[in-house]
C-alpha cells in the first residue's frame, strides 16, 4: 500500500508548486507559442500592407503612363489628321496647279491652232488671190490679144474680180 | 466498539443528509436552462451568447451543491478517521 | 470488498515537508507536453502559411486573442498567453483521467493554487482601478456593520472557484473508483464457475465505465476548464471597471 496524501488535505507547500507550475506554463506559452504567432501575424499584416501600398503606387503610376499615351496618342492622331490635311492640301493644289496647266496648254494650243489656221487661211486666200490675179491677167492678155473691147471686157473682169472678193 | 459504530453511522448519515443540498442546484438550473431554451426559442439568433451565459450561471449556481457534495466526501473519507483516531 | 480513495501518492519526500506527489508528476508531463506541442506547431513559421501545423497554432493564437479582446476589451495584452495556460493546464490534466492517470485538477492543493493566482489578479485589478481607500470604501457598503461579510464575500470568490473545478474533477475520480471497484465485485459474482485464474479477470470493467467517463472525463473536463477560464476573465474585467 503506496503512502498517500488525505482525499481532502491542504497542504502549503503543494499549492505553492500548482501556482509556480501555472506560471511557469504560462512563461512557456507566451514565450513558445504567443511571441512568434503574433511576431508572424503582425509580420503579415505589414506585408499585406505593403502589398497594398506598393498595388496602390503601381495602380496610380499605370494610370499616369495611361494618361500620357492617351495624349500621345491624341498627339499622334492630330499630326496624322494634319500630315494628312498637308497632304491631300498639296495634292489638291498640284491638282489644281496640273489642270490649270494643261487647261492653259489647250488654250494656247487652241489659239495656236486658230491662228494657225487663219494663217493658213489668209495664205490661202492670198494664194487664191494671186493665181485669181494670174488668172485674171492672163485672161486678160488673151482676151486682149484676140480683140480689144476695152469697155465691155473690162466690166466683165471687174465683175469677175469682184465675185472672186466676195467668194473670198 | 459501539463508539466506532456510532461514529461510521452518524458519519455515513451525514453524508446522505449533506447530499440533499444537491437538490437546490438541481431546481435552479432546470429553471435556468428552460429559461435559456425559452430565449433561444424566441431568439434563435443569440443562441451562442444565450447557451455561453446559462453555463456560466449553472456553472455559479453548482457552487452550493459542491459544497455539499465535499461536505459529505469528507464525512465518508477524511472524518471517520479524524473521529476514530480520537476515540 | 474494500474501496480506498484517497489523495494523491506521495513519491518522494523532500527536507522542509516538501512532497513530490503524483499532481506534481502528472502537472510536469501535462506541461511538458503542452511545451512540446507549443514548439512543434511554431516550429517552422511562415508568413505564407506552408501545412496544417501553423495553421493551428495562428488559430488558437487568434482565438485566446479574440476571446480575450471580446470580454476584457483592449489592453490585457498578457492575458490571452494566461488564459490560454490556465486552460491548457487545467483540460489536459482533467483529462490525464482518461488515460487512468491521476488528474491534478482531482488535488484541492492544485485548484487552490490557480484560485489563489486568480484571487491576487482580481485584488491587483481592483487596487489599480480604485486605489487601495477606494477598495476598502467599496467592503463598508452599504452599512459598515456589513464590512465582514463583504470581506467573506471577496474570499469566498477564490474558494469556489477552486471548490468548483476540484468538485467536479474528483467526483469523476471518486464515481469511477466506486464503479470499477462495484464491476470487480460484480463480474467476480457472475463468472465465478470459470476455473482458475479466469475467474479474477474482471471482464465487466470493459465497456461500462467508457460510458462514464464520457461524461465525467471528457465533458465535464472541458466545462469546468471552459468555466474556470470563464470566471477569471469575468471577475478581472469586472474588477478592472470603474464603479
Amino acid at each position: 500500500m503506496p503512502e498517500t496524501l488525505e482525499f481532502l488535505s491542504i497542504n502549503f507547500w503543494q499549492t505553492l508548486m500548482a501556482i509556480g507550475n501555472l506560471l511557469i506554463l504560462f512563461m512557456i506559452l507566451k514565450k513558445f507559442l504567443f511571441k512568434p504567432v503574433n511576431d508572424i501575424l503582425e509580420k503579415r499584416a505589414m506585408e499585406v500592407d505593403t502589398i497594398y501600398s506598393d498595388a496602390e503606387s503601381l495602380r496610380s503610376k499605370a494610370e499616369i503612363d495611361k494618361e500620357t499615351y492617351e495624349n500621345k496618342l491624341r498627339h499622334v492622331k492630330s499630326e496624322t489628321d494634319l500630315m494628312i490635311k498637308s497632304a491631300t492640301e498639296r495634292a489638291e493644289n498640284r491638282k489644281e496647279e496640273i489642270i490649270n496647266e494643261a487647261n492653259k496648254e489647250a488654250e494656247n494650243r487652241k489659239k495656236k491652232a486658230e491662228s494657225d489656221i487663219i494663217l493658213a487661211k489668209k495664205k490661202a486666200v492670198d494664194e487664191m488671190k494671186d493665181d485669181i490675179v494670174e488668172m485674171v491677167i492672163d485672161l486678160a492678155t488673151q482676151v486682149v490679144e484676140k480683140e480689144i473691147n476695152t469697155k465691155i471686157h473690162e466690166t466683165i473682169i471687174d465683175g469677175a474680180i469682184e465675185k472672186l472678193g466676195e467668194s473670198v | 466498539m459501539m463508539e466506532k459504530a456510532i461514529v461510521l453511522a452518524a458519519c455515513a448519515i451525514g453524508a446522505g443528509i449533506s447530499m440533499l443540498g444537491g437538490i437546490g442546484p438541481g431546481i435552479g438550473e432546470g429553471y435556468a436552462v428552460g429559461k435559456a431554451c425559452e430565449a433561444i426559442g424566441r431568439q434563435p439568433e443569440s443562441k451562442g451568447e444565450v447557451t455561453t451565459t446559462m453555463l456560466m450561471g449553472c456553472a455559479v449556481a453548482e457552487t452550493t451543491g459542491l459544497y455539499s457534495l465535499i461536505i459529505g466526501l469528507l464525512l465518508i473519507f477524511v472524518a471517520p478517521i479524524t473521529f476514530l483516531n480520537r476515540l | 470488498m474494500s474501496v480506498d480513495i484517497t489523495g494523491a501518492e506521495i513519491l518522494f519526500r523532500l527536507p522542509l515537508g516538501i512532497v513530490i506527489t503524483e499532481t506534481q508528476v502528472n502537472m510536469w508531463i501535462v506541461m511538458l507536453v503542452i511545451a512540446m506541442l507549443c514548439k512543434y506547431l511554431t516550429s517552422n513559421l511562415k508568413i505564407k502559411p506552408e501545412g496544417k501545423r501553423q495553421v493551428i497554432a495562428e488559430y488558437i493564437v487568434n482565438l485566446a486573442n479574440k476571446f480575450i479582446k471580446d470580454n476584457m476589451g483592449p489592453g490585457f495584452k498578457n492575458f490571452p498567453p494566461f488564459i490560454a495556460a490556465l486552460f491548457s493546464i487545467s483540460l489536459f490534466s482533467s483529462l490525464l483521467g482518461l488515460l487512468g492517470m491521476y488528474p491534478p485538477t482531482a488535488d484541492l492543493n492544485t485548484t487552490l493554487g490557480w484560485a489563489v493566482v486568480v484571487f491576487i489578479l482580481i485584488l491587483y485589478y481592483k487596487f489599480k482601478t480604485n486605489g487601495f481607500g477606494g477598495y476598502f470604501k467599496g467592503l463598508m457598503e452599504p452599512l459598515p456593520i456589513l464590512a465582514p461579510f463583504n470581506l467573506i464575500g471577496e474570499f469566498s470568490t477564490p474558494i469556489s472557484m477552486a471548490i468548483r473545478l476540484f468538485g467536479n474533477i474528483s467526483t469523476g475520480v471518486v464515481i469511477s473508483a466506486l464503479v470499477y471497484a462495484a464491476l470487480a465485485w460484480l463480474s467476480g459474482v457472475v463468472f465465478q464457475w470459470l476455473p482458475g485464474t479466469l475467474a479474477n479477470i474482471p471482464y465487466l470493467q470493459l465497456g461500462l465505465p467508457a460510458i462514464l467517463s464520457l461524461y465525467f472525463d471528457i465533458f465535464s473536463s472541458v466545462l469546468q476548464s471552459f468555466v474556470f477560464c470563464m470566471l477569471t476573465i469575468l471577475y478581472i474585467s469586472q474588477a478592472s471597471t470603474k464603479e
